[in-house]
């Protein structure tokens, strides 16, 4: 019961504060929006049942991204009030090709629900798999996958410290 | 044995090229010339070795073929490259290397100074090497092989000066109207192919001389085919236009090419294929008419002309012109005697007019000549015995082979054909008459110093003027058909019937009496030539100055470049000119710049998605994914 | 909640992700609405994982989007730092130096 409603709240702060996102004029703002529609997202993976990616959400994107977004605002110490919209063949455009995109995906993912069979159709609180065979299968069958982030990581680091090399 | 010696005859001057093309940059001239020499001298002992034992019995009278390797096989059809050795070839093998091999001692002297001098020799040698390829080879296409080369020689040895525009002109003047006359070669031995299914000349003749389903106009047409070829080598009306232009080479290459050997390439072309000839009906008649006709066109020509090289070269022209009407009269011993003689004496005439160009520095024009039997007493002795030869005065040899002609000509086509032939005789003596008369009698009209020739020119003159007089011996006995010459060469002949004719007492006397009657005309005519060229000199000119287009129309040859000029050469650069303005500019260069700018363009409008806005991109990144879901929904469906 | 309810908030994030990447401006508020729609993708991943039958992998992809969507945030916003220095402002609207 609990599930359901918070369901339906979370949700909704989520929307409601992704929209925030771009809606704000202000870009501290945006940011701030963002971090409330991380930490709904968490509750979201929660209720789902994947506690581990509901911790890594938090500790990733809000600790680690957000963050760093935070100290590249302050840094750039910006004075300007930010423009929403923009020139109106463009607007249009892309809110067509937005709509198409978004019912094609809606379209695809009811095909792949009724004919693809599902494990269960309700919800469960409890955690569905552990930590313990969740790593197992991280450093065993994708083990090559995680290497190559690591490496990926690398490079990031490099090539921001030489973008910004003066 | 024998093959080993065709061989080497054929590798040596061929080796001469080799050595002195690589290495000759080193050498000396001494070392230069000798090894030219002796790529000839070497030759001519195994071919005079190898006359000696085909010619003459007791092993004599043989007839030697030698098949080296087969060049192209098919399934009924084949070509060797073979070589064929009867009297004929033979004949023509040492005519070439002993003409030749004068020649080369004569340029040893004659080129010391220029710079040329190591070229020279290897296109010389070039040139004697193809020539053998073209008289010993035993099939169409080995003697077409040759034919190019000494085409190609040719070419190079009239442009060997080519730093003179005229000169470099003349050659590729000569090279084109040789391969107009190549068209008709090419496509007569294609219909000889279609129709024999063999090249060879033993084969062909085989053939044609026993029973086949050839139809005469067919024969007639390759016939004609192939004189067409015949008559651009050996320049005969009206492809004859290159030869004058070709005595812009040095004087022995005209003497050698264009007097001796390459020009008589047509003449034992049409021998070889003597019995096509005979059975291909309307082509005699016309071989001889275009032989009479060059005949006298040549000779009035010659009339005309100033410099003393061409008119040694009209006379060539026209004693072609002779040979030819030889062949055409069936007279085919006779005309290979006179072009055995004829190159002879129309060498020697040539070297000794480049013994006279060479002592007076360089001087062509006979009017500027004058007085020089004594200055030069050798030279002009020789030079008068060439030019008695070519005259057709007896005992000298060209009045035997001359005379064989006429009276052939006279049994074949009758008296008016006859009276032709001596008018052109008579037109020879006269130009030689008056050659001699102005340029070496008289009271001398040249001003400067004489260089007089030292021995290495004068003895090859000499020695080609003892053979001009001893080769007549070989038309003895004369006014029966079994002269020496033709007992020599008759086995090449064979289904010829030279030697069944019936001697009837009255034919007899008549060709004594013809033959006579010509003589006396020939020898008054000289006379008068001499006499009016030494004394009556200012008549001479009055006349001249009295009838200017018709000494106008002699001195330019009928005008024939000018014909052609209109008729070929103008419409050809005025077609080029308009394919380079019209196709070459407009629709070439139109069509590869239409497709850079092609290329441009469409830069240009791809260019116009790169607007380097960040938003614009994720547009279309929107739309690329729209299309790749709908593409997946259409597909699902 | 059924499968339905989870992605239908989904795709709605993802949207609304989009449009904010087409309609705004800031190159700062780009980079947001990119992370959003990472998100998105992230929630649909968990939620496919979750619902169907193929053991754990779709968590295990949700890792590594996280890590590379820090990596990626990491590398744009120094881009973004260059960028300030360079122009002297964040407008995407005035920034076209690669237009071809």
């Amino acid at each position: 019961m609990i599930e359901h409603i918070l369901f339906w709240l979370l949700a909704f702060l989520l929307i409601m504060s992704a929209l925030g996102v771009i809606v704000m004029t202000s870009t501290v703002n945006s940011v701030m929006c963002l971090l409330v529609a991380m930490l709904a997202l968490a509750g979201l993976y929660v209720i789902l049942g994947t506690h581990v990616v509901a911790l890594f959400q938090i500790i990733i994107y809000v600790g680690a991204v957000l963050v760093l977004f935070l100290f590249v605002i302050m840094l750039l110490n910006l004075k300007e009030r930010a423009q929403i919209l923009t020139l109106r063949p463009f607007t249009c455009g892309a809110g067509i090709c937005i709509l198409g995109l978004v019912s094609l995906i809606a379209w695809l993912f009811r095909y792949a629900a009724t004919n693809i069979p599902l494990i269960q159709d309700t919800l469960a609180v409890t955690p569905v798999q552990n930590i313990q065979e969740l790593a197992l299968e991280l450093f065993g069958k994708h083990l090559l996958v995680f290497e190559l982030t690591s490496v990926l990581l690398l490079v990031a680091a490099v090539g921001a410290v030489l973008i910004t090399k003066k | 044995m024998e093959s080993c010696s065709l061989y080497a005859i054929l590798c040596l001057p061929a080796a001469g090229v080799v050595i002195n093309g690589l290495f000759g940059v080193r050498f000396p001239r001494k070392v230069v010339a000798s090894i030219a020499l002796l790529s000839v001298g070497i030759p001519l002992l195994l071919a005079l070795r190898m006359a000696s034992i085909l010619l003459y019995p007791p092993c004599g009278q043989g007839i030697m073929v030698d098949t080296l390797y087969r060049w192209l096989s098919g399934r009924t059809f084949h070509i060797d490259i073979g070589f064929l050795l009867d009297p004929l070839s033979i004949v023509m093998v040492l005519v070439v290397l002993i003409i030749g091999f004068i020649i080369h001692c004569y340029s040893v002297s004659y080129m010391r100074n220029d710079p040329g001098f190591r070229r020279f020799f290897i296109y010389l040698n070039l040139f004697i090497f193809f020539m053998l390829i073209l008289v010993v080879s035993d099939n169409l296409v080995g003697l077409f092989v040759g034919w190019e080369g000494v085409g190609l020689c040719s070419y190079l040895l009239i442009g060997f000066w080519y730093e003179k525009k005229s000169a470099a002109d003349a050659g590729r003047k000569a090279f084109i109207v040789n391969r107009i006359g190549d068209c008709g070669f090419i496509i007569g031995i294609l219909l000889i192919t279609l129709t024999f299914r063999t090249v060879n000349f033993q084969e062909l003749n085989m053939i044609l001389t026993n029973a086949h389903t050839v139809s005469t106009a067919t024969l007639s047409l390759i016939a004609f085919l192939l004189f067409i070829g015949a008559m651009g080598k050996s320049a005969q009306f009206p492809l004859h236009v290159w030869l004058p232009d070709a005595m812009e080479g040095p004087t022995p290459v005209s003497a050698l090419i264009h007097a001796a050997t390459m020009v008589n390439a047509g003449v034992y072309f049409m021998c070889r294929i003597f019995p096509l000839l005979e059975q291909a009906t309307y082509i005699l008649p016309f071989i001889a008419g275009i032989g009479l006709l060059t005949a006298v066109y040549a000779a009035l020509s010659a009339l005309g002309q100033h410099d003393i090289k061409k008119i040694l070269a009209y006379s060539t022209i026209s004693q072609i012109g002779f040979m030819f009407m030889a062949v055409g009269s069936g007279m085919y011993i006779a005309g290979v005697f006179h072009l055995v003689t004829h190159g002879f004496f129309k060498g020697l005439l040539f070297l000794g007019a480049g013994a006279v160009m060479h002592a007076l520095n360089g001087e062509l024009d006979i009017h500027n000549m004058g007085g020089l039997r004594a200055m030069l007493p050798r030279v002009s002795a020789a030079f008068f015995l060439g030019l008695l030869a070519l005259g057709g005065i007896f005992p000298l040899s060209g009045f035997f082979s001359k005379d064989a002609i006429l009276w052939g000509a006279f049994e074949r086509y009758g008296a008016f054909y006859w009276a032709a032939g001596v008018l052109a005789a008579l037109l020879t003596v006269l130009y030689c008459g008056k050659l001699f008369g102005i340029a070496f009698l008289g009271h001398t009209r040249f001003r400067g110093p004489i260089h007089k020739p030292d021995s290495l020119i004068t003895i090859p003159l000499l020695t080609l003027a003892f053979f001009t007089v001893s080769l007549g011996g070989l038309g003895l006995p004369m006014f029966t058909k079994h002269s020496i010459f033709s007992r020599l060469i008759n086995p090449s002949f064979v289904s010829h019937d030279t030697a069944t004719v019936i001697l009837t007492p009255n034919s007899y006397l008549l060709e004594i009496a013809m033959t006579a009657c010509v003589l006396v005309i020939v020898l008054g005519t000289l006379m008068i030539a001499l006499r009016v060229s030494t004394t009556k000199r200012d008549r001479l000119a009055d006349f001249e100055r009295t009838h200017p287009t018709v000494v106008r129309l002699m001195f330019t040859g009928f005008r024939m470049d000018d014909i052609y000029e209109l008729l070929w050469v103008t419409p050809f650069t005025f077609i080029c000119r308009q394919c380079d303005r019209i196709i070459d500019h407009r629709v070439i260069d139109g069509a590869v710049n239409g497709l850079a700018k092609l290329a441009s363009t469409t830069g240009i409008f791809a260019a116009a998605l790169q607007t380097g806005y960040v938003r614009y991109y994720a547009v279309s990144i929107v739309v690329g994914m729209c299309i790749l879901v709908g593409t997946t929904y259409a597909v699902m469906w | 909640m059924g499968m339905y309810h989870f992605l239908s908030v989904g795709i709605i994030l993802f949207s609304i992700g989009l449009v904010g990447f087409l309609i705004r401006n800031n190159v700062i508020v780009l980079l947001l609405s990119v992370e959003l729609m990472l998100n998105a993708v992230n929630l649909i991943f968990v939620v496919f994982s979750r619902y169907l039958h193929g053991g754990s992998a779709g968590q295990i992809y949700v890792f590594i989007i996280m890590t590379i969507a820090a990596a990626e945030v990491a590398v744009g916003l120094a881009i973004i730092v260059s960028l300030y220095r360079r122009f002297k402002t964040l407008d995407a609207q005035k920034i076209n130096l690669l237009k071809g």
